[in-house]
């Protein structure tokens, strides 16, 4: 999967956990939201799918398949040929020129990259600078302080210290976590105190500073994003309803107005990253206190709902369709015949491709023709180098009008070596040029990629053209050793 | 001078004005034990101080030089309260003092003497 990809199937997920959110944020534990958030954030982050026949998107497809347009997946496609498309119209004479231009300037990739070190700087810097100031924090020595150390051990150390140059408390620290508070706290406050700690205490024991900075790695990745900003935005702030709301039940509920009052005394700017957080410190302030103020009991009925929610959430959300292990199923049969025909050797090269060209386009002149494509291997070096190893597009063109509705995924097929592949497919009509783009997935890399095996398209005879005529030969096979 | 400090570069000035001149390794030492500092966090501080002028560096070996007293240090900080939170009038600061029930009849007979003094 590529970015844009992740990201256009987790936009759609922290949409409904946004709506959710706004209908159900005094209803349910909020622990739920975090949990959506995690799928969100795996969906963001790891590059795998997992397929399921609920998927919404599976859903998507079977509406397709009724409708002559092309499923969403081709969004994608087609953008990633945009991208291409100046490439392929290189003139000849400069296509080494072309070549090499192809590998260190694809503009998307370029400003995407440019995009995720400048956010990752920025979050870094910040972090280090202010890092930085935190550790020149001084000991703090208080009885309350100390016992209340001995009595909250946990694996990992906690220390407890003072700092003149903030104005509310404060944790650091994954593996050696440090909770600061401000030198003027009221030290002879016990409640207060109390509460403070007890809810830094809570944060650090749920690791919610990991999860900070894997909400800022999924925020940099995926910058260009606004719904991925929005997440970033809620799940902080999530973090700190749920550490409260586990602070309220813990102390509980009949203190949840003292412990609010305490939270307007503090005002917690807790973040690391203040410049982000101030900005939106009084809405979500406020929110903090209806949320704890609102806390109820946990009820059965509410954990149900969460249970269920987070269940339909991500499976309908986070999981793709199974169309691409359907594939697998009915087509591989196929995939032997078509390396048997090559053997046989009647396969015709259309047209003899100059040599070096940046892009290859193969024309279908007549659609009986099974096409042993040998002149695409030409290819490989650019589109290996696009994006690595694991990328290759093709452009099929054909000399008539196609019937779209039939070049569908159950009628082409890609194969590298005799497995079939996940592809993206788009065709555009006007000029009848198909194209396949693929993309290995880790276990086909570690096989040897496109080294190993050659590529096969195949064509089946479902398909038409746009006067009804079906493609008489079983298919047409393009292939790339 | 007008230095403002924070208290991490008051800790190193403290060693500074008990100790006299010390090398930054023995001040990365001292605090190392005393409050837990790294090194690296410790010259992070030396710095600061370096560069808001409060510490004159000698090399060889990095020794660290107090610029300013302790009284110095003493009177920035109290005249910044007195602006801060009296309105300029030490006067009131003085009251204030007074009126803390805290203080033991010997500190406030000592302070009544001060300003009589001052007067």
């Amino acid at each position: 999967m590529t970015v844009y990809e992740m990201s256009v199937s987790a936009s759609l997920l922290i949409l409904a956990i946004v709506v959710i959110r706004a209908l159900a944020i005094h209803q349910l534990p909020k622990a739920t939201f975090l949990v959506l958030w995690g799928v969100a954030m795996c969906r963001l982050l790891i590059p795998f799918s997992v397929t399921s026949s609920f998927s919404l998107y599976a859903a998507l497809d079977r509406l397709n398949h009724f409708r002559p347009e092309l499923p969403s997946a081709t969004v994608t496609s087609l953008q990633q040929v945009a991208t291409l498309k100046p490439i392929a119209n290189a003139t000849e004479q400069a296509v080494d020129a072309a070549t090499a231009a192809a590998v260190s300037i694809n503009p998307v990739w370029m400003i995407w990259v440019t995009g995720v070190t400048v956010c990752a700087l920025f979050f870094l810097i910040t972090h280090f600078r202010f890092r930085r100031v935190y550790q020149t924090a001084l000991p703090i020595d208080n009885r309350l302080i100390d016992e209340w150390l001995r009595s909250h051990k946990i694996r990992r150390p906690i220390q407890i210290r003072q700092l003149d140059r903030i104005n509310a408390p404060l944790t650091y620290g994954i593996l050696r976590p440090v909770i600061l508070l401000p030198k003027a706290t009221d030290w002879t406050d016990e409640k207060q105190l109390r509460y403070v700690l007890m809810h830094e205490f809570v944060h650090i024991k749920r690791f919610d500073t990991l999860w900070k900075w894997l909400l800022a790695a999924s925020l940099c990745v995926h910058w260009f994003n606004p719904m991925v900003w929005v997440m970033y935005l809620l799940a902080n702030r999530d973090i700190e309803l749920s550490c409260d709301e586990t602070v309220v039940r813990a102390f509980g509920a009949k203190q949840k107005s003292s412990y609010a009052l305490t939270l307007i005394n503090m005002e917690e700017k807790r973040s690391m990253y203040a410049p982000f957080c101030n900005n939106f410190s009084k809405n979500s302030i406020e929110e903090r206190i209806k949320a704890i103020m609102k806390l109820k009991k946990i009820s059965i009925v509410g954990t149900a709902a969460a249970l269920v929610l987070v269940i339909g959430v991500s499976v309908a959300f986070a999981t793709t369709g199974p169309h691409a292990k359907g594939i697998t199923a009915t087509a591989t049969p196929v995939a032997q015949n078509a390396s048997e025909n090559q053997i046989s050797g009647h396969g015709n090269l259309l047209k003899a491709e100059p040599k070096k060209d940046a892009f290859k386009e193969i024309d279908i002149t007549d659609l009986n023709l099974n096409i042993d494509a040998k002149n695409i291997s030409e290819a490989k070096n650019l589109t290996e180098s696009i994006t690595g190893d694991d990328f290759s597009s093709f452009v099929i063109k054909f000399q008539q009008d196609m019937d779209e509705s039939t070049l569908n995924s159950q009628n082409i097929l890609v194969f590298i070596g005799k497995k079939s592949t996940e592809f993206n497919y788009a065709y555009h009509a006007k000029s009848r040029k198909l194209n396949i783009d693929l993309k290995l997935d880790s276990e086909q890399k570690s096989q040897g990629g496109f080294t190993a095996a050659p590529v096969r398209i195949l064509l089946t005879k479902k398909i038409k053209t746009s006067d009804g005529k079906f493609i008489d030969n079983d298919y047409v096979c393009l292939y790339r050793e | 001078m007008e230095i403002k400090l924070f208290d991490s570069e008051l800790k190193i000035m403290e060693i500074l004005w008990k100790e006299g001149s010390v090398t930054a390794k023995h001040i990365a030492d001292v605090l190392g034990k005393q409050v837990g500092w790294s090194k690296t966090t410790t010259y992070t501080v030396i710095k600061k101080c370096l560069d808001k002028g409060a510490v004159l560096r000698i090399d060889p070996d990095f020794v660290c030089r107090a610029l300013i007293t302790r009284e110095q240090a003493q009177q920035f900080e109290t005249t910044e309260l007195i602006n801060k939170m009296y309105d300029g009038a030490a006067d009131q600061l003085i009251a204030s003092l007074l009126g803390r029930k805290k203080l033991s009849s010997k500190e406030i007979e000592r302070l009544k003497q001060l300003v009589n003094e001052l007067e």
